[in-house]
């Protein structure tokens, strides 16, 4: 990609105009302080690819005498320049860096506090707030800010990570009295003016929006939000309503708790003043105000729960973006340098990577194939990345994942391991060019609570690690099983392969909010605006469909139902045939079995008293497992559901009730009625008006779109009951006659007992 | 982590209106006197640039090709960039993708880019192992070996690379503009290619364009780090001095030069999430004078918040959420351009006409010695920053060589830019940015379904 950006510096500008929106000088160079050597960017920048007929190519080379590389030199510790620390009166902390090769003077001042400090409603505050604040004080205006700075060609910027807000001003050093006034007087005095925030705001809002137009980003803020969820911050990602949801009170009470200094840390580098630095700064910040230093909210990581799959369906893509990964580590994590060293191998290092060179040189499949890990003073994820053509979508997940999978197993070979340690250690010392390199790094390690030490040494403990640390590291931290896997890409071609892998998934349009908890609402917005006669008939009309089914009384006196059937699997390779039999119980046991192909495959899913378990018997084994807690609620949904009972639930408490409308389908008039519980459990009834029957359901379970259609109603005990039926979903496609049907039948306890794995 | 003083304080001796930190090493003097950059060639023709940086933790060898997406024929378009990967692919002596890899354990990295004017192939390493480096670029400056699986396989890897951009509209308008702006120069198309033209590529055509292009006498050797001219020339000497010249490769010919463009050229392209307006200029090949008027020009209109785009259109007329601005110099004729980003379809005629109205502004010459005075400073200490790091200093050698035909001829800019008048500025915007002389190229926001 590196080429894209010098081969078009005016259309990356166009497309990263937005990006760059933070800068307030005339150029946009990097503001995060950064930890060199993560290994993801000393690597080999991909070039070419080798695609083969056979899956093994006969070296061409084979007999040649090569060039040979000369030998790595050994490791050796960073040699760092002087560096003084102090600490001003008001308990912001110094580090300075003097080097006066260059005329050149940076300052970097690191607040500790960033997205991971706001509300999930207001997420993109802090960094809202880290844009409006070099954009009026009570001394200078915006105009004035900018004018000041660009006029000495200094570059003054600000934005938030993760983490932290982030505040710079590089100048020429003659000029450095210019940073020294405007950087605190923003840090400071930063006021927020209305017209300003509405700038900012729609600054936010564009880049939101571009989002939509880049399925790499879009792949990346879905996979966070897959992995992290609703209950930590990390799982939110900022979006229109957020940005909206932000006011200029907000951004005033934020800088005023959380922009104090004796929560920041500042870095000077350059040339400067040894002898003086300290009386400038104590000079220039002496009138910030020390203050308590806010706590930083909980989090919850989330749980692991098998692999959670979601498809981000943008028609029209020609390629498909692929995220996958798991939980991570911290950065104080023991195994973190062994991390570094896997990871150089599994997709950290370019065409030394294996993810690389299987799904790239040996497959194909892709452009490039990268891994990596956040680096945070938390727990961050593991990350895997590729893009392909959207017909390879599921083959290239399929390689990625075996690629992961054997890394977990085995960890990295001898000759991998010497490649990554060579390159992360001796690629650490080229990263520090300029005195500003130093200080950012001394600075990153400082927000993470590390020492000098953790930067001088940092190649020596890339080094050490063994190839034993390695492969256990791997196998610890990589969990192919317990994870999530975003794909962004045409759904109409991506959809169909991933059902015929077998696999569940939730489809999510593009143009719908990242975060899950934005996106899925309890019940929609419509419920509000309904017209109270609407809702009053179709409660009226859902109260005659019970009636025709049964009647209430008689339906809740039901102690259980069981009915068996021949049913049809419509699978990838043909129609199987299969034989279903179900047992309900309300209103928490209920036991589904499905037979198919005479036999060969059993498989039985149960759910009672909050446990579950599905148990598979295949000619390959029989295998027992046990539902996980949102497998759990999905089950339990389905009982929720049960066309035998589903009527009942409009009248349960708290209940609501939505009419969709109507429509006509083959003559009939069909109303389609929403019915959501108290517990936010939803469906969408379909009820014909004149015979009053249920004629199917709609619905959403763990994000995938439902369909069940039911016929052929025959009276049996005084109920209704459909005799024909079938569900689609984007993984299932099932058409059930029944042939038996009971009502009231005693349900032994047995058929819920946990069968063993033999 | 010492920089390039001797070249810096060259930079900046004739600029007068820098001095330096200290008070005391105040530098004057005339700027050809003290030239730290070495440059000479070699008996096949070979350029070779050589700036030592003794404090460096690294040093970077790059070679500059002059080749680049201009010399395809308009029926192959990528080839340039299609040879880019195949750099990468393995020689005689050494297995695909081992440059890279052999680098890479020794700490290095390696990376290429094309341009419309050049293919570039930089590595980056620890200054202890220039000579390896340098052999492997010479290795496959001769060595390439071409295998049709491979070429077969790269190009659908380089037409994954093209899918990508495809799916960004952005992107697509981008290129769409270039097609308006240029009718019969090809600066009219990217580096980046197209599938058609890839897929009619033979074998024979690459090999055709490597003995073309990939010759000593159309190359620079550029190294600038940790090391000395001594080690240089010898490498310089051990691994390329057996290269044959080559012939002198085709130049363009006269007709694919652009003609003056007499009537302003606008089209509306297929939406994207964000709405922009382009407005592009023609403008003269980087070796002409005009140039350092229109970087000042340039920077007056768009270089930050305190630019006149953002002044008036951003914040005072709230028309546009972005505005930016960008001088494409390229070694012919190239482009200067001007955009804003908008969200509210409503307002795009309005931000349309603002955009023309700040061009014609600086025609009627309202700029301010203020303002000059700024966009100097600005380009003064862009410059330095520069020289923060090796591979941005040879950058700058390499593009002074491949647009201007001599590696140190950016050491001159800064004087020349402090040359610069408002009267210069005035001319050259009536002579470069009449409204006839502009394209336009609109890409609408698409409607907001949704969004509240």
């Amino acid at each position: 990609m590196s080429q894209l950006n010098t081969r078009n510096r005016v259309a990356l500008l166009l497309v990263g105009v937005v990006a760059i929106t933070a800068a307030c000088g005339s150029s946009a160079s990097r503001l995060a302080p950064e930890l060199p050597g993560d290994g993801t960017d000393n690597f080999v920048r991909p070039k070419g690819s080798k695609v083969v007929a056979a899956p093994v190519e006969v070296d061409p080379w084979k007999g040649r005498t090569l060039i040979a590389p000369p030998e790595a030199k050994a490791p050796s510790a960073l040699e760092l320049p002087a560096i003084a620390r102090f600490t001003l009166k008001n308990g912001l902390q110094v580090i300075a860096v003097q080097d006066s090769s260059l005329p050149v003077t940076t300052m970097q001042l690191a607040v500790k506090a960033g997205d991971r400090n706001v509300p999930r409603e207001k997420m993109g505050l802090a960094e809202f707030a880290a844009q409006s604040m070099t954009r009026g004080t009570k001394l200078r205006n915006a105009a004035r800010i900018a004018k000041e700075v660009e006029a000495v060609g200094g570059e003054l910027q600000a934005n938030a990570s993760y983490e932290a807000t982030l505040l710079s001003c590089k100048s020429l050093s003659r000029d450095l009295r210019t940073c020294l006034t405007v950087l605190p007087d923003v840090v400071i005095n930063a006021n927020f003016p209305a017209s300003e925030i509405e700038l900012v705001r729609r600054n936010l809002q564009a880049s939101v929006r571009q989002r939509l137009d880049d399925a790499g980003q879009l792949a990346s803020a879905h996979f966070q939000s897959a992995l992290w969820g609703d209950k930590h911050i990390r799982g939110t990602v900022m979006s229109a309503a957020t940005i909206n949801a932000i006011s200029r009170e907000d951004l005033v009470a934020w800088h005023k708790a959380q922009v104090i200094p004796n929560n920041s840390v500042l870095a000077i580098a350059g040339d400067f003043d040894a002898k003086k630095v300290q009386s400038d700064l104590e000079r220039a910040f002496g009138r910030w105000k020390k203050a308590t230093v806010p706590a930083t909210p909980a989090v919850k990581e989330p749980e692991s729960r098998g692999l959670r799959i979601r498809l981000v369906d943008k028609p029209g893509q020609t390629q498909s973006h692929i995220r996958m990964g798991n939980l991570g580590i911290a950065h104080g994590d023991p195994d973190f340098y062994a991390a570094l060293v896997f990871n150089y191998s599994l997709g950290g290092g370019g065409f030394s990577s294996r993810l690389m060179k299987v799904v790239r040189s040996a497959e194909g499949k892709a452009y490039t194939a990268s891994s990596s890990f956040d680096r945070n003073r938390e727990r961050g994820a593991f990350m895997a990345a590729t893009f392909t053509r959207s017909a390879e979508t599921v083959a290239t997940i399929k390689l990625m994942q075996g690629v992961i999978a054997e890394m977990a197993k085995h960890g990295p070979s001898e000759a991998e391991l010497v490649a990554a340690t060579t390159n992360i250690s001796g690629s650490y010392a080229m990263r520090f060019e300029t005195a500003s390199d130093y200080a950012n790094a001394l600075l990153a390690a400082d927000l993470h609570g590390f020492g000098d030490g953790y930067v001088s040494r940092y190649p020596l403990n890339v080094a050490k690690v063994t190839r034993d640390q390695a492969a256990k590291a791997a196998s610890r931290i990589l969990d192919p099983v317990n994870g999530v896997l975003v794909i962004v890409g045409d759904a109409k071609i991506v959809g169909p392969q991933l059902a015929n892998a077998g696999w569940g998934f939730e489809t999510v349009s593009f143009r719908e909010p990242v975060s899950n908890w934005e996106r899925v609402k309890p019940a929609d917005a419509v419920k509000e605006d309904a017209d109270p006669k609407a809702v009053a008939a179709a409660v009226k009309l859902l109260d005659g469909a019970l009636a025709a089914k049964g009647g209430a009384k008689k339906l809740r006196a039901i102690k259980s139902f069981h009915w068996t059937g021949d049913a049809e699997l419509n699978l990838p390779t043909g129609v199987v045939p299969a034989q279903v039999e179900k047992h309900i119980a309300p209103p928490d046991r209920f036991r589904f079995k499905m037979v198919i192909g005479g036999g060969q495959v059993k498989i039985v899913t149960a759910l009672a008293g909050g446990k579950g378990w599905a148990l598979e018997d295949t000619p390959g084994g029989k295998q027992v497992r046990d539902f996980a807690a949102p497998e759990l609620a999905a089950l339990s949904n389905q009982l929720w559901r049960d066309p035998e009972v589903v009527l009942l639930r409009h009248q349960e408490e708290g209940a609501t009730v939505r009419p969709l409308g109507e429509r006509t389908v083959s003559g009939k008039t069909i109303a389609a009625i929403g019915v959501t519980s108290a517990k936010s459990q939803s469906v969408i009834l379909l009820v014909d008006t004149k015979s009053k029957m249920l004629v199917g359901m709609d619905y959403a379970e763990q994000g995938m779109k439902t369909s069940e259609r039911f016929d052929d109603y025959k009276k049996v005990a005084g109920v209704q009951v459909a005799h024909t039926r079938s569900t689609k979903a984007p993984n299932v496609d099932l058409k059930i006659k029944l042939k038996q049907f009971d009502v009231g039948k005693p349900v032994p306890a047995t058929l819920f007992v946990r069968p063993d794995d033999k | 982590m010492l920089r390039a003083i001797a070249v810096f304080s060259l930079l900046l001796a004739g600029t007068g209106g820098l001095a330096s930190a200290q008070p005391k090493a105040k530098r004057k003097g005339p700027v050809a006197s003290l030239p730290a950059l070495k440059t000479w060639t070699m008996d096949n023709g070979l350029q070779v640039a050589f700036l030592p940086m003794p404090n460096a933790p690294s040093v970077t060898v790059q070679l500059w090709y002059h080749v680049g997406a201009k010399n395809e024929a308009r029926d192959r378009r990528g080839s340039a960039h299609m040879f880019e990967h195949m750099m990468f692919k393995g020689t005689e002596n050494l297995r695909a993708e081992e440059h890279a890899r052999h680098l890479s354990g020794l700490g290095g990295y390696v990376n290429a880019f094309t341009t419309e004017d050049v293919t570039a192939y930089h590595n980056t390493l620890p200054a202890d192992y220039m000579d390896f480096a340098i052999r492997l670029e010479a290795e496959r400056m001769r060595n390439l070996w071409f295998r049709d699986d491979m070429i077969a396989t790269e190009k659908e890897v380089v037409k994954e690379e093209i899918r990508q951009q495809e799916n960004n509209p952005l992107f697509t308008g981008f290129l769409r503009f270039l097609e308006i702006a240029f009718k019969v120069h090809p600066y009219s198309w990217t580096a980046g290619g197209a599938l058609a033209d890839l897929d009619a590529t033979t074998t024979e055509d690459l090999k055709s364009f490597y003995d073309r292009y990939y010759v000593p006498n159309n190359a620079l050797l550029v190294v600038v780090g940790k090391t000395t001219e001594n080690a240089v020339r010898a490498s310089a000497e051990k691994w390329f001095a057996s290269i044959p010249r080559g012939k002198e490769p085709p130049k363009l010919g006269p007709e694919l030069t652009e003609k003056p463009q007499t009537e302003k050229r606008r089209e509306v392209v297929a939406p994207a999430q964000i709405g922009v307006i382009m407005r592009g200029y023609h403008i003269p090949e980087a070796a002409h004078p005009d140039i350092h008027a229109l970087r000042v020009l340039a920077l007056i209109l768009s270089g930050g918040e305190s630019s006149r785009l953002y002044e008036q259109i951003v914040r005072k007329q709230k028309l546009a959420v972005q505005v930016g601005g960008q001088l494409v110099i390229r070694e012919h004729p190239g482009l200067m351009m001007v955009f804003g980003v908008y969200l509210d379809a409503a307002k795009g005629k309005t931000l349309e006409d603002a955009l023309a109205s700040e061009i014609a502004k600086v025609r009627k010459g309202f700029v301010s010695k203020a303002e000059i005075g700024k966009a100097k400073k600005q380009l003064q200490a862009q410059l330095v920053y520069g020289m923060e790091n090796v591979t941005g200093i040879a950058n700058q050698i390499g593009y002074s060589w491949i647009q201007r035909g001599d590696a140190g001829r950016f050491l001159e800019d800064l004087t020349a830019l402090e040359a610069v008048t408002a009267a210069d500025i005035k001319r050259v915007a009536n002579l470069y940015l009449g409204d006839s002389q502009s394209s336009v190229v609109v890409i609408p926001p698409a409607a907001t379904t949704g969004a509240k």
